[in-house]
């Protein structure tokens, strides 16, 4: 027995409950990480009812719509600001180019970095020789957090600071706006839109910060020549002058425009404005998330386009065809996007359609739903849409914003995309086509054997670049085994098991990857120069069962309500289950998060580390179990990688050559957000928001903290 | 009549020293908000731990009268204490309350090996045994 097992065993016996506790913790999350919302206490009636005077005052462009269908199975509906599509399947691409401002090296002006996704910082001045130098240069606590305690929600906050007009800019999970200096952490000034703080579709407050714009040429003293805009959960989207703070008047209403009046079919929540809009080309893109697994019948996918000075409604896109939004819903894109701007492309993540567990009600083929899909941004049309599963019922939802990159392939420059998924799989495509540049093979998978569930045949499968985790499940962990008496065994022995893509059953299908994924919301980033891409993933087990509909109301009347799900009225509800032993460890082997880097231009995967440490009443578990993530890494140019995302609550920089570890800061929580970085006034900073997420942790902050080499 | 053994306990004194700084550190794990294991069932359990151990060490260093089995006992369970602190310690990445579990542990062994016997039992029943006879 080694040392490292001793410890083990100790500390599990301490501390058995922590990544039970954590995945207890994610049975009730939402569509934005793979989970369920609970506590939703305000009926869409009375939402409406208190939104009906708002929805009146906005101007309902419904009359000028017009829908054009596009791609397989979708449609775009044109508002009054858009040009109508051609329809004809020949896009007209707008023009190329990306809006100068967001195009400087020392700026972290959207939400991933740049349009591309590529979370990549031309910066070099903190280098693999001098980043453990590296100290905190100031640090801001917003005062917008909550512990779930009084009348607010838990706050999970996952903002990435945004750098641009020289002014650090943060939404915060109360959904108000913050101006700070970038160099010192000084405020400039808030903005309050005085939102309702309630778990309408969300379980939590949740917030992943605030986009920019600005006119190509901006006049000198007038407002609103560029803005800052943020969304909230009951789908307002406010727009503000940027350096004022002030409301922009001329943006939909009085500065807000109720994103939830073209909520009209199944409207049963809000369309929930967590992720910052896509900013390009004076429009804003918008997807929207929702609550899943309540429901079977949802607010069908839908992308928005809006003009970005006025807030006028350019295109819609509608990811379900017409004919099955009263048996399903959802395939809406809640992730952010990525954006050629060179092409004109949009690239959207369409999550899985609704019931997510059981499509009996939903057997024809949804060709968008769970793809990557790119859109011509001008109009809203498909261009290509690439689907990474059939009939979904594994609530596999495409996950991240595809990475847009170049890559080196039989001498020539090839315009790739990169798409992490759930399922852990890196699907290298053509940007321009779609057309794989790494194989896809479609291979057979297992039926399923319950009535009425139709799984499909095959599912794509990626061999190169590797899988983030590994094809077959890690196995029964002796230790939780032995601490649970032969209980993880006995419970696996009686689970439905055949690979990937074992569809759920009524005996419970051991899920691996499950909801969690595989790779989670935050994506990779890429190094364009070498083509190294790095990308933060979880490994962990999950039980899938289907409880037919008499004995789930059974449950339901005997109060047994933790971890089951209605699925509506659909013929089966739906057990999670987090497979851990009677003292809530985990039954499968660690480490249950690891960080890797491919090479690009070979899809060889250079190096896969555990990362990070898992943390539980305190203490740290071994540095080789890994912790599983929520968050994002960040590349320079000088070979660094900046990434919090771990449960211990610290923030870290990493040698992307090697993987290793140069730098480390603890920090108040969690910090589930990708980082800034950016050089002002020619110093370079990392700053992160760190805000905690209960998934995680039941530990959450308010900080936003920028480190700096010393003077 | 009972008599008290004679020399110095050094090794019960090292270790009540150490049991004090010991729990000055866990305190401060406990409350020093931003340590990254502030008010978490962690630190509060090294706080009990090491709070048994200083109570432990005093009557260790201090009532050198008490029987040998009680002695026996106490000297045990302090070692599971210094064991367990310091796995808690080592978990907790709390490095100085580690090494304070590492002193202690050659205080405990300086007792175990050089610190002068209670004996109390054994002349209780020797006196006994003398009186039977």
């Amino acid at each position: 027995m080694t040392r490292q097992d001793v410890i083990a065993i100790f500390a599990s016996l301490l501390l058995s409950g922590c990544i039970g506790y954590a995945q207890a913790q994610e049975d009730t999350s939402t569509d934005e990480e793979g989970g369920q919302p609970q506590g939703i206490t305000e009926t869409q009636d009375d939402e409406s009812e208190q939104d009906a005077s708002a929805d009146e005052a906005q101007a309902d462009d419904t009359e000028d719509s017009s829908v054009t269908p596009t791609g397989p199975g979708g449609s775009v509906d044109t508002g009054p600001a858009g040009e109508a599509p051609s329809g004809d399947g020949e896009t007209s691409l707008p023009r190329p180019g990306a809006d100068a401002w967001m195009e400087s090296p020392d700026t972290w002006a959207t939400f991933n970095g740049d349009l591309r996704a590529q979370k990549y910082s031309p910066a070099d001045q903190i280098t693999p020789e001098n980043v453990g130098e590296l100290e905190q240069a100031w640090e801001y606590h917003t005062g917008d957090v909550s512990d779930g305690s009084d009348d607010v929600p838990m706050s999970v906050w996952s903002a990435t600071p945004l750098f641009v007009n020289d002014t650090l800019y943060l939404g915060t999970p109360f959904y108000r706006i913050i101006a700070l200096d970038p160099g010192s952490g000084e405020e400039k000034w808030t903005f309050d839109p005085e939102a309702r703080l309630e778990a309408l579709t969300q379980p939590n407050m949740k917030n992943r910060g605030v986009a920019y714009w600005q006119a190509d040429e901006p006049r000198e003293g007038e407002a609103c020549q560029k803005m800052v805009y943020i969304g909230t959960m009951d789908a307002k989207l406010y727009g503000v002058d940027a350096d004022t703070g002030e409301r922009c008047a001329d943006f939909g209403n009085d500065g807000m425009v109720d994103v939830d009046q073209w909520n009209t079919v199944n409207d049963k929540w809000p369309l929930s404005l967590l992720q910052p809009p896509t900013v390009y080309n004076d429009t804003l893109f918008l997807g929207w998330a929702g609550k899943d697994w309540t429901d079977a019948v949802a607010p069908p996918g839908t992308v928005f386009a809006l003009d970005a000075r006025t807030g006028e409604r350019r295109w819609t896109f509608h990811a379900l065809p017409e004919e099955v939004v009263d048996r399903t819903g959802t395939a809406n894109v809640w992730a952010s996007m990525s954006l050629d701007p060179e092409t004109g492309l949009l690239y959207i993540p369409i999550s899985s359609p609704s019931p997510n567990y059981y499509g009996g009600d939903r057997t024809e083929e949804l060709p968008l739903a769970t793809s990557v899909t790119a859109l011509n941004a001008e109009t809203g049309e498909v261009v290509w849409s690439w689907q990474l599963v059939h009939h979904d019922i594994w609530d596999y939802d495409t996950v991240a914003p595809p990475t847009l990159v170049d890559i080196e392939k039989d001498g020539e420059r090839v315009p790739a995309l990169v798409q992490p998924s759930k399922q852990g799989f890196l699907f290298v495509l053509n940007r321009e086509t779609g057309e794989p540049i790494y194989p896809i093979e479609e291979r057979e998978v297992p039926a399923s054997d319950v009535e009425g569930e139709e799984a499909a045949p095959t599912q794509p499968f990626v061999d190169v670049p590797e899988p983030v985790i590994p094809d077959e499940w890690p196995g029964i962990s002796r230790l939780a085994d032995m601490v649970g008496l032969g209980e993880c065994s006995r419970k696996a022995e009686g689970l439905r098991y055949e690979g990937r893509f074992t569809p759920p059953s009524l005996e419970g299908t051991l899920a691996y990857p499950p909801t969690t994924g595989g790779s989670q919301w935050g994506g990779g980033a890429v190094d364009p120069e070498s083509g190294v891409f790095v990308i933060n993933s979880n490994s962990v087990v999950q039980i899938y069962r289907l409880i037919p509909r008499d004995e789930f109301e059974q449950l339901e009347q005997s109060g047994e309500t933790g971890g089951y799900y209605a699925q509506g009225d659909t013929a089966y509800g739906f057990q999670l289950e987090t497979f851990l032993n009677w003292a809530g460890m985990p039954c499968w082997k660690p480490p249950y998060g690891t960080l890797a880097a491919y090479d690009l231009t070979t899809g060889e995967r250079l190096w896969n580390e555990p990362f990070g440490q898992v943390q539980k009443h305190g203490f740290y578990m071994p540095e080789s179990w890994g912790s599983v993530t929520i968050g994002a890494p960040v590349i320079t140019r000088s070979g660094l990688i900046f990434i919090g995302a771990s449960m211990d609550s610290r923030v870290r920089a990493l040698d992307l050559k090697s993987g290793e570890v140069l730098w480390k800061h603890l920090v108040d929580a969690p910090a589930v957000s990708m980082p800034a970085v950016y050089t002002y006034e020619g110093k370079q900073y990392v700053t992160f928001a760190v805000g905690g997420n209960s998934i995680l942790l039941p530990k959450v902050s308010d900080q936003v903290v920028a480190f700096a080499l010393p003077d | 009549m009972t008599s008290k053994p004679q020399g110095t306990a050094y090794g019960a004194w090292l270790l009540l020293a150490t049991s004090l700084i010991s729990l000055i550190l866990a305190a401060a794990a406990t409350f020093n908000e931003g340590n990254g294991i502030a008010y978490t069932p962690g630190t509060y359990l090294v706080l009990a731990s090491t709070t048994l151990m200083l109570l432990g060490s005093l009557l260790l260093a201090l009532a050198r009268g008490m029987p040998r089995w009680l002695d026996g006992l106490l000297t045990f369970l302090l070692l599971l204490d210094l064991l367990g602190t310091a796995m808690a310690a080592y978990l907790l990445q709390a490095e100085w309350l580690l090494a304070c579990m590492g002193v202690g542990l050659v205080a405990w062994l300086i007792h175990v090996i050089a610190d002068p016997a209670t004996g109390k039992r054994d002349r209780h029943m020797t006196q006994r045994q003398e009186a039977a006879s």
